[in-house]
């Protein structure tokens, strides 16, 4: 079948200059509007007040800001975005905190281990045979928790005499005792 | 790049004539890079502070620069987007409408608290306030500092092609709110 025949479309009549003539106008209209000004604009510098001699004190201000130690420590550090600096911060909030806790914490630690090496054996080894029911981890854990201090370790009456003590002495592992106390 | 940058780039790699290099430097081209905030942000103190840090940024990373590009085109680089990131920080302290920033602007150009042009001058200030951001800142280049395209598109990292836009669109609304000033 053959193809239906439409009727070409009827196009404007265009003069052969025609594009030439747009081409001109949007030129044209380029050039004015980069050859566009109000007249007595241009120098407006004049228009903005300066403080007398600023210039001079502009380059005092700079010299002054290059030479400040915290530029000279940190050139960078306006350059730090804030959420990072604020993260960076808070961190170092929390690692702060943390090392306190813990360096209060192994002092206190440091300070009962201490205090208990001023308690002669003797002493110690007394206090265990009074209270027989007590071993001696639990004496420890009790002095490590600060349910006993070290004045509950006077014993007023001391039932057992020196030669019991000294008995004592020898079925027990001096070193082993002492060895007890720094694993805790 | 100019002669006489490369000397001063070569001076300010040498200790001995590092600090000469950077006075030179400063003087070469504080004004221009003034002025080219000052119509930006309007008010001296900020124009000011923002210049200082130009200089502050120029001194601790010159040493970097590479000189692929001139050293004027690097400096007004770090000085557009100091002013740009002012900009973008006034608004956010602001919080309410974004419109108060070029109000507060438009505000000290009114009561000429920071400007003394006459009447056209103050028209075609307060014209361009209304212009966003980057446009004004390619109408000024343009403008006021005659800057070529395609420095400008080195400059501000965008195609000369849409800086030429950006140029007629600024000028058309320029134009139009001249208009509408004129005719109120």
């Amino acid at each position: 079948m053959k193809p239906e025949h439409f009727p070409p479309k009827e196009l404007p009549e265009v003069s052969d200059a025609f594009f030439s003539e747009q081409a001109d106008h949007i030129l044209k209209k380029t050039t004015e509007i980069e050859k566009w000004s109000l007249p007595g604009t241009r120098n407006i510098e004049s228009s903005f007040p300066v403080p007398e001699g600023y210039w001079l004190s502009l380059e005092q201000g700079i010299r002054n800001r290059i030479s400040s130690p915290a530029r000279v420590a940190f050139p960078d550090f306006n350059l730090i975005p804030k959420p990072a600096l604020a993260m960076v911060l808070s961190l170092l909030f929390f690692a702060g905190f943390a090392g306190m806790w813990f360096f209060q914490y192994r002092t206190k630690d440091n300070h009962w281990s201490a205090g208990l090496e001023q308690v002669s054996e003797t002493e110690l080894l007394a206090y265990v045979e009074s209270r027989p029911g007590f071993e001696v981890q639990e004496i420890t854990e009790n002095m490590a928790s600060g349910a006993l201090s070290e004045s509950d370790m006077v014993v007023p009456d001391l039932k057992i005499s020196e030669q019991d003590i000294d008995e004592n002495l020898e079925s027990i592992n001096e070193h082993e005792l002492l060895q007890n106390y720094d694993n805790y | 790049m100019k002669e006489e940058d490369r000397e001063i780039l070569e001076k300010f790699r040498s200790e001995e004539t590092k600090q000469m290099a950077f006075n030179l430097l400063i003087r070469k081209y504080q004004k221009r890079v003034y002025w080219l905030i000052r119509k930006m942000v309007i008010d001296h103190d900020d124009a000011n502070d923002l210049s200082q840090e130009v200089f502050v940024k120029v001194w601790f990373y010159l040493e970097d620069f590479r000189g692929e590009s001139g050293l004027f085109t690097w400096i007004y680089r770090i000085a557009t987007r100091e002013c740009m990131a002012f900009l973008r920080k006034k608004k956010r302290r602001f919080f309410l409408p974004i419109g108060d920033v070029e109000g507060e602007m438009s505000k000290k150009i009114e009561t000429g608290s920071d400007f003394s042009g006459d009447e056209i001058q103050k028209k075609l200030q307060l014209a361009i306030l209304k212009l966003p951001e980057k446009q004004r800142l390619v109408f000024n280049m343009k403008y006021f500092e005659e800057i070529t395209y395609e420095e400008m598109s080195e400059i501000l990292g965008t195609s000369v092609g849409a800086l030429k836009a950006s140029y007629h669109h600024a000028v058309q609304k320029i134009q139009a709110d001249l208009e509408k000033q004129m005719k109120s």
